[in-house]
């Protein structure tokens, strides 16, 4: 078994929490008001700029669209940050995305001189647009505010679970991890500027359910051991860091296997380059998810946790020294 | 158990999973040539980011493309001489709007000025916005995994659904199914933006109105507002929504006290064959007509049904009519030309490469399990490509679509299901180590484990219901995936054990079956 003391370490573990969750908040905040979004939101949410070319396919290819488009961005200083294709036998579409950063301006003049390109090589068949006005997007807002209404019930759920199937000062320290390990995965999104899409909506529910699955298997182990007198006669930060580290390979067995999973899948995602880059993202945000509920439950929870432990057997230690002597009798009798 | 039963079991067992799971993930043609096996994971509707989407651009009456209008013009003639004096661009230069439609926001009823124009056009822009948020409103109550409302150039709606795809028509191997999931996404698209306000219509009872002159106009019958001029829907409908019951589908309508009088007066005279002839309740949205109920009877209750031939038009006739009975009308009606077909923007692979990376997480799995465990490492791969094919079967019957999370969510149950195992067979490995014969150990382990292991699944469980009621499109969807692996880890953990313990009787030695070993006790000690 390993050393790790984790009880004695409460201050540290807080001080790096609330670093991590301080900067988040200062970068969401820093980019609210200077690009108007806390999170780098995905093209779910976000609203962007268009530009839309129309082309006929027996005219001019999609390789020479894309390549007149690509000169013509790069001529007026604009860049897209994805396309889509669509079309059908004969007539093919491709759809540019820009932030709302992209200046209109440049984006019109960009559509303009994709027009002469692909007007002159599909003979006159082509047709650019630029919608410049704003694609506001209304994905999702109902589902966001109902994904926090179950992840919230969830988290409640998990509270009164742990209330009645392990005690009071566990349910507590499980419902602090699940706040804190969301606390943190938001942080970490904020910071790395990571891509927030509809998935990640989902990640957060995947967040408080590791976290419920790693707490539960360190609760089991507290429970277990307090069935020896040895351990029962421990004072509790002992009790903590004695289940805490019996705990942390399993904790850590169930984070690194999700971990390696989805480096695997980060690997399947590299192999196919450009036609599957859209797993990259929710992968990233899952590998920051599952770093967040390891270092949540395994090292911050405990060492939270033995507070509450001592709290908790100091108040019991002094409701039992009020009944003494002639009042305990008389508590007895009662 | 005797080995003969314990070969036969084993190997019916054998054969059953290896059945379900090849016929779960392989797809291939069929001697000729000309049909195809398409597996249950192809047969999976997939969600927008792993098979794109369907998307139309729906123009208000009295708003053109600027490629029109250019088309138009271009051609010269009559009709370019008439289209120059009828139409202002819009600002942006992408639409051009008709002056009627401009002339109807200015106060004089000219506007002929540049700033009245203006004022047009800002005016114009912010009711296709708010008819924007309405459209979307109803796109949520829809429940799909994803969609997106926008407005393009300030003067049209650009709205997309996901085409749900199977990747056996994603990928073209099922051309058939491709255009039938375009014409229902197509459909969903024009159900969902109907203008205008509900009416219920008879042919023969009610008053004339604004949308029975229009349909004479239009030379078809023509249909009387039921419900008067006195009424609003608000004050009749409390709210639709869908419902299912073993295969049959409708919309529900709930009415409040005040409409379920109404409907009970209404429908009393209109199911009496001696007072009018037809027998029919016509749901209208604007100048259309969505749905009938005929009435054979007086409706009495303050709920009713109307059934509808598909899962697919029932919830969207659901979300449209929940919309328009609670005051949610869309100021214009929209225009589209076609669906146009898009693909994802993650790359046209995702949904392949997604699925060779749950496959390489399973087969890592297996093997870490097979050199760790031997015999029983072969066992439990068994049963993982039977929770694999389980999983696949279940989501495919039950209809989930299946999105990069639901992928994700999928494979952290199978994780459950192989540490779960993993975490008993360590226990066992324990017990035996320290000397228990193999039968004791196993008891002793699976025992040791189970609190913990049913604690797990009874939270998940818990969690992924509270998924699957609360919320809705991708992360319900998330939910019942979820729900559906929790339920198939842990009774798959207790059929590992019962196959276990089927497979062991083969072997002659079986700690070395499971990789595991007893410390031997001399006879003296």
């Amino acid at each position: 078994m390993n050393k790790l003391r984790f009880s004695s370490k409460m201050h540290l573990f807080i001080i790096i929490s609330v670093a991590v969750v301080a900067v988040g908040l200062i970068m969401g905040l820093v980019f609210h008001f200077t690009s108007g979004s806390f999170f780098n939101w995905g093209g779910d949410y976000a609203s962007y700029r268009t530009v839309e070319v129309q082309y006929s396919v027996h005219e001019i290819t999609a390789e020479e669209v894309m390549e007149a488009s690509d000169a013509a961005f790069e001529e007026n200083g604009v860049s897209y940050f994805t396309y889509v294709t669509s079309g059908a036998s004969t007539e093919s579409r491709v759809e540019f995305r820009f932030t709302a950063s992209n200046d209109p301006e440049a984006l019109t003049r960009a559509a303009a001189a994709i027009n002469e390109e692909v007007g002159m090589a599909s003979d006159n068949t082509g047709f650019a647009t630029a919608y410049n006005n704003l694609t506001a997007h209304f994905n999702s807002n109902r589902d966001i505010m109902y994904a926090g209404i179950a992840v919230a019930a969830a988290v409640v759920f998990q509270f009164l679970y742990f209330l009645i199937r392990y005690k009071f000062t566990m349910a507590v320290a499980a419902f602090i991890a699940d706040v804190h390990n969301l606390a943190i995965f938001y942080a970490l999104l904020a910071i790395t500027r990571t891509m927030v899409s509809s998935s990640v909506i989902a990640l957060s529910a995947i967040t408080v359910v590791i976290t419920m699955i790693c707490c539960a298997v360190m609760f089991d182990r507290m429970r277990k051991n307090f069935r020896t007198d040895e351990y029962k006669a421990m004072p509790s930060f002992e009790q903590s860091d004695l289940s805490a580290q019996a705990a942390f390979p399993a904790v850590s067995v169930i984070c690194g296997g999700l971990f390696v999973a989805i480096l695997l899948a980060l690997a399947v995602t590299a192999i196919a380059g450009g036609t599957a880059f859209g797993l990259f993202m929710p992968c990233l945000c899952a590998l920051i998810a599952v770093v967040s509920c390891w270092y949540g439950v395994a090292f911050f929870t405990p060492s939270v946790y033995s507070r509450l432990k001592q709290r908790s057997d100091k108040y019991a230690a002094s409701k039992s020294v009020k009944y003494v002597g002639a009042k305990k009798a008389v508590k007895n009798a009662e | 158990m005797g080995k003969i039963k314990s070969a036969i079991i084993t190997a019916i067992i054998a054969l059953a999973t290896l059945a379900l799971f090849l016929f779960g993930v392989i797809s291939c043609a069929l001697p000729g040539g000309v049909n195809r096996y398409n597996s249950i994971l192809a047969s999976i509707n997939l969600g927008a980011e792993l098979s794109g989407d369907a998307y139309s651009v729906l123009l208000p009456e009295g708003v053109i493309s600027a490629e029109e209008y250019d088309f138009t013009v271009a051609e010269e003639g009559e009709e370019a001489d008439d289209m120059k004096q009828s139409y202002t661009q819009a600002p942006g230069g992408s639409f051009y709007v008709e002056n009627t439609l401009l002339n109807s926001f200015a106060s004089d009823g000219t506007a002929d000025t540049a700033d009245e124009r203006a004022l047009a056009f800002e005016e114009l822009s912010q009711k296709i916005a708010a008819d924007a948020d309405i459209v979307a409103a109803r796109l949520s109550g829809r429940n799909l995994t994803s969609y997106s409302v926008g407005v393009l150039g300030g003067y049209a709606l650009r709205v997309a659904v996901p085409t749900n795809f199977s990747y056996a028509a994603y990928s073209g191997n099922d051309t058939g199914a491709r255009s039938e999931y375009i014409t229902t996404a197509g459909t969903t698209i024009s159900h969902l933006s109907l203008g205008g306000e509900l009416t219920l219509r008879n042919n023969e009872y009610g008053v004339r109105d604004r949308v029975s002159a229009a349909q004479n106009a239009a030379g078809t019958t023509e249909t009387r507002n039921i419900l008067g001029a006195t009424l609003r829907v608000e004050d009749i409908f409390q709210s639709v929504t869908y419902y299912a019951m073993g295969g049959t589908y409708a919309v529900r309508i709930n009415l409040t006290e005040q409409g379920a009088e109404e409907i009970s007066r209404v429908s009393a005279y209109i199911a009496d064959t001696s007072t009018t002839s037809d027998q029919t309740i016509r749901f209208y949205v604007g100048e259309t007509s969505v749905i009938d109920l005929t009435c054979e009877s007086q409706i009495t209750g303050r709920t009713f049904y109307i059934q509808c031939s598909t899962e697919d038009l029932a919830r969207d006739y659901a979300a449209l009519l929940n919309s328009a009975a609670t005051g949610n009308s869309l100021e214009y009606v929209y225009e589209y030309n076609d669906i146009v077909y898009q693909t994802t923007p993650g790359g046209e692979n995702t949904a392949m490469f997604l699925a060779i990376a749950a496959l390489a997480v399973l087969a890592v799995i297996i093997v870490a399990a097979v050199v760790r465990y031997r015999g029983l490492g072969a066992t439990f791969a068994l049963m993982s490509l039977l929770f694999a094919g389980a999983m696949i079967a279940i989501v495919y019957l039950v209809g989930v679509t299946l999105t990069t999370m639901g992928v994700f969510m999928a494979a952290m149950c199978y994780m459950l299901f192989a540490g779960c195992n993993f975490w008993s067979f360590e226990q066992i490995r324990r017990e035996s180590d320290a000397g228990r014969t193999i039968q004791a150990a196993v008891k002793t382990g699976y025992k040791k484990t189970f609190t913990g292991i049913l604690d797990m699944h009874i939270v998940l469980l818990v969690v992924s219901v509270l998924l699957t009621l609360i919320c809705g499109g991708e992360l319900a969807a998330c939910g019942m995936i979820m729900l559906i692996g929790t339920l198939a880890s842990y009774l798959l953990h207790w059929f590992t054990r019962f196959s276990w313990y089927v497979t062991m009787s083969l072997a002659r030695d079986k700690y070395k079956f499971c990789g595991f070993s007893r410390e031997a006790f001399d006879e003296d000690e």
